[in-house]
């Protein structure tokens, strides 16, 4: 009995003393992820650690999206200009001048020359962004200049949230481990203070950057990680947290309803969608492509199934993206028109079965090809699920289209900024089956494709315009049933000032932008 | 037969059970669906890239082969690389273990001092009111659901009384002005070790609500056990002697009855304890508590299968090592208990 009163005193004092108030506190903000950040070497990594990467290391160009109507532009990162010889075989990169890395090491083309080569040297999974690259020459500490093989838009991919940062030199010849260690070597306004895997991140402000700090800016920045989803909406609403993503869709309406807090939704460049096996009946039958499409109930799934979190997909490009067409081809739900289709195809009611493949291990393709499944018994189509790891999906797919599935369900989001990577890498024509999973050949769309990718380096504009004829082609075509572009949604605390999210760098709060 | 053959035998018996998970654990992640090398070269990787990571992984070799490089590694302490975080396993483990045996020791030293004592004072007077509530106590406790409590107390002692911290070890003011240096891993016992007052005050009040949540079971089944043996012990005749000789009812409760109450006790405890080593996942997940449990879960949503094992290996020998720990103590309090 002693023993317990004796604990109930000590829990009491321990509760009791508050924790010292800190002589001069710096303005700290915090962040709360869903999972943790992998590799933090800025040369390979390819997920949710540019969270981290953003804001201790910079690239040569930064890519803003269009605001007020405005369009998307590339921005001066640590390059100030560029420019692109005739034969687009050149790009010369005037540098930043003053600008010096977190261990003091000026920041020179010898440091782009040596950033470019490590990628390339290292062979991570976005590195092949590179590929043109054959070499970066140094004329003077200030200019930069990449040969190339092949055109390629150097100062988009310069732009890249992957394998495409300014690393110090003097990092030589260490590898991944020396970075997964908590170690940086960038320009950023801010450097890592401490990292522990899994667990957080916490980044301290850059006193010798070269940029400057915004009124109220903050100095400290911890990136947690939390797992459970109720823990990191507990953490925003409590004030433990400024910021999250991955909230739970049903609890959003909820969490907005706190004065403290703001849910946000931005642009995501990330869609998903059905693609059709157009290489076998009867599905190479453009009347048949457009009765499943019209099937198809995109009400239900956008606002029923994603509770409005994302929006109904209007080609191949997501929305926000330059040659994403606004008045491309959308289809909306209409059983008649779809059941007359099939008619006209020749096709007698329940005769046709369908397979679709999709990824197990996420809820949403799950959800989206069970809706289809049911709409689809209702003209008479008979749809098989067919749930397999992505590999096993994947390895159907491109053994032989003939005997592959007839709907290949899948997320496609690009590694820099370019509705190429949609429309080419998906759709293009090509001799080995790469992701091409639609098996689609269409000479006019190629020839458009190109076009787009002609103009890309020289004239956005019309790169764009291209781009844009393409998707309204390919949407009228239905290769695949497009289905949703995703967003993101973050909640945000009300103290939080001038937060953006900026889509070409997924889940990035940029810290040097924001302030209490 | 001698103690010490019994002991050696005990020991040996003790090796094959480690032995045999280790072969159940490497053959059922074999078994899995997925294809290690594609997993471990990452998204969208190319098919040269899967057959480099099939070479690196050894997974081109004979099963038996493979088994005995896993198990070889696994003697050395080296369970390999994490899928999903890249990071050497045993460094992990090393990271993770600390913060989830000092959940699970706080939770025992609050069944210890909880139960226990409960557990005579509702043996006190068998069948009296003060029992039956107690035992309505202490089932209550051994039957609510964890998790739910867990958010309970998170409203209640966070939300509401803003007295306790929500989750994590310590708050990042500590983390940042008063950091813990690390010497065993366990917050609280480090900021006592190195005398850093303000870290111990913060990691001891981030320690209370996941410890007691985790305590909840083994308060009601130490409370249970220590009723239950008692009751036993109290109508044996040196108790009835005790109370002849006027001896105060705490005295005789407490300094009798309890010693030879204790045994039985201890021992569930002890595989409690072991047996808290997985149970801890739902509160560490809860609580965003960094140990072995939270680690662990991830890597099965991820199929990270190296961590997998390695987890479900140290899981394994803890549990086997107090096991045989809980019998040896065993013989050593009770005489008549025999090792073979």
């Amino acid at each position: 009995m002693k023993l317990i009163r004796h604990l109930l005193i000590a829990v009491a004092s321990v509760l009791a003393i508050q924790l010292p108030a800190l002589a001069q506190s710096p303005s700290i903000f915090t962040a709360t992820y869903s999972s943790g950040f992998i590799d933090l070497d800025p040369s390979t990594a390819a997920s949710s650690e540019i969270a981290v990467l953003a804001n201790v290391y910079e690239p040569l160009v930064w890519w803003q999206p269009g605001s007020d109507g405005g369009d998307a532009d590339l921005m001066p990162g640590l390059a100030t200009s560029w420019d692109v010889s005739e034969d687009q075989l050149t790009w010369t990169f005037k540098l930043r001048d003053g600008v010096v890395f977190h261990d003091g090491t000026p920041f020179t083309s010898e440091a782009v020359k040596y950033s470019i080569e490590r990628t390339q040297r290292l062979e991570g999974a976005s590195s092949w962004i590179w590929w043109a690259v054959q070499s970066v020459e140094t004329p003077d500490a200030l200019t930069a200049v990449f040969k190339l093989s092949d055109p390629s838009p150097i100062a988009l991919i310069a732009s890249s949230a992957y394998n495409a940062w300014m690393v110090s030199p003097s990092v030589g010849d260490k590898a991944g481990d020396w970075f997964n260690a908590g170690n940086a070597a960038g320009t950023g306004p801010f450097t890592i203070r401490a990292y522990e895997p899994g667990v957080q991140a916490i980044l301290q402000r850059f006193d010798n950057y070269w940029g400057d700090k915004p009124e109220g800016g903050i100095d400290i920045a911890v990136l947690d990680i939390v797992e459970d989803p109720v823990l990191r909406e507990q953490r925003l609403l409590g004030g433990k947290s400024d910021w999250s993503e991955n909230l739970e869709t049903d609890n959003l309406a909820q969490i907005d309803e706190n004065p403290n807090v703001s849910v946000v939704r931005f642009n995501a460049f990330q869609n998903f969608f059905g693609m059709y096996n157009t290489a076998k009946p009867p599905l190479d039958n453009l009347a048949v492509r457009q009765a499943l499409s019209y099937a198809y109930p995109y009400d239900l799934l956008v606002n029923d199934i994603m509770a409005g979190q994302v929006t109904q997909a209007r080609g191949a490009v997501p929305v926000g993206m330059p040659g994403h067409a606004s008045d491309a081809m959308q289809f909306s739900q209409d059983l008649d028109k779809a059941r007359q289709l099939l008619t006209d195809a020749g096709i007698e009611d329940n005769s046709l079965n369908l397979t679709v493949t999709y990824t197990t291990g996420l809820p949403e393709p799950q959800k989206a090809a069970e809706l289809y499944k049911a709409t689809l018994a209702e003209i008479g189509v008979n749809l098989t699920l067919q749930p397999m790891s992505w590999e096993a999906q994947y390895e159907m797919a491109t053994a032989d289209p003939a005997s592959a599935q007839d709907i290949f369900m899948m997320f496609w989001w690009p590694t820099y900024v370019t509705s190429l990577d949609f429309l080419s890498s998906l759709f293009r024509s090509e001799d080995t089956i790469n992701y091409n999973l639609s098996y689609y050949q269409n000479p006019a769309f190629d020839a458009l494709v190109d076009e787009g990718a002609d103009t890309m380096a020289t004239d956005a504009a019309a790169s764009a315009k291209s781009f844009e004829e393409a998707s309204r082609v390919l949407a009228a075509d239905a290769p695949a049933v497009f289905l949703y572009d995703q967003q993101s949604v973050y909640g945000v605390s009300n103290a939080i000032k001038g937060y953006q999210a900026n889509p070409a760098y997924t889940n990035v709060v940029f810290l040097n932008q924001i302030s209490r | 037969m001698g103690t010490l053959s019994a002991l050696l035998r005990r020991l040996l018996m003790t090796l094959v059970v480690i032995v045999c998970v280790s072969i159940i654990t490497f053959l059922a992640t074999r078994l899995l669906p997925t294809d290690p090398a594609a997993l471990y070269a990452g998204p969208r990787a190319s098919a040269e890239k899967i057959d480099a990571a099939r070479l690196a992984l050894g997974l081109d070799k004979p099963l038996v082969s493979q088994y005995l490089t896993f198990a070889g590694d696994a003697l050395r302490g080296d369970f390999g690389v994490s899928f999903r975080t890249r990071q050497p396993i045993s460094a992990d483990i090393a990271r993770f273990l600390p913060a989830t045996l000092e959940l699970i020791v706080a939770a025992m030293f609050l069944a210890l001092v909880i139960g226990i004592p409960l557990g005579v004072i509702a043996a006190a007077r068998p069948e009296g009111k003060l029992d039956q509530v107690l035992r309505l106590f202490a089932i209550s406790l051994a039957s609510i659901p964890g998790f739910w409590v867990a958010m309970i107390l998170q409203l209640v002692f966070f939300k509401w009384l803003n007295w306790l911290p929500l989750s994590g070890r310590v708050s990042t003011e500590t983390m940042l002005f008063s950091p813990i240096e690390s010497i065993t891993g366990m917050g609280t016992v480090d900021a006592l070790i190195t005398r850093n007052w303000v870290a111990f005050r913060d990691a001891f009040a981030h320690l209370i609500l996941p410890a007691l949540t985790l305590s909840l079971y083994p308060i009601g089944l130490a409370l249970r056990m220590t009723r239950g043996a008692m009751g036993a012990v109290m109508s044996e005749r040196h108790i009835t002697t005790a109370r002849a000789m006027g001896l105060s009812q705490s005295t005789i409760l407490f300094r009798f009855a309890l010693k030879n109450a204790i045994v039985p006790v201890l021992t569930v405890l002890g595989l409690t304890f072991a047996f808290s080593l997985t149970g801890a996942v739902l509160v560490e997940v809860i609580f965003d508590w960094p140990g072995l449990g939270a680690y662990v879960t991830a890597a099965i949503l991820a199929v990270d299968f190296p961590v997998i094992m390695a987890v479900t290996l140290v899981g394994t020998v803890i549990y086997v090592g107090i096991n045989f720990l809980v019998d040896l103590a065993q013989a050593m309090l009770d005489p008549r208990v025999r090792l073979s």
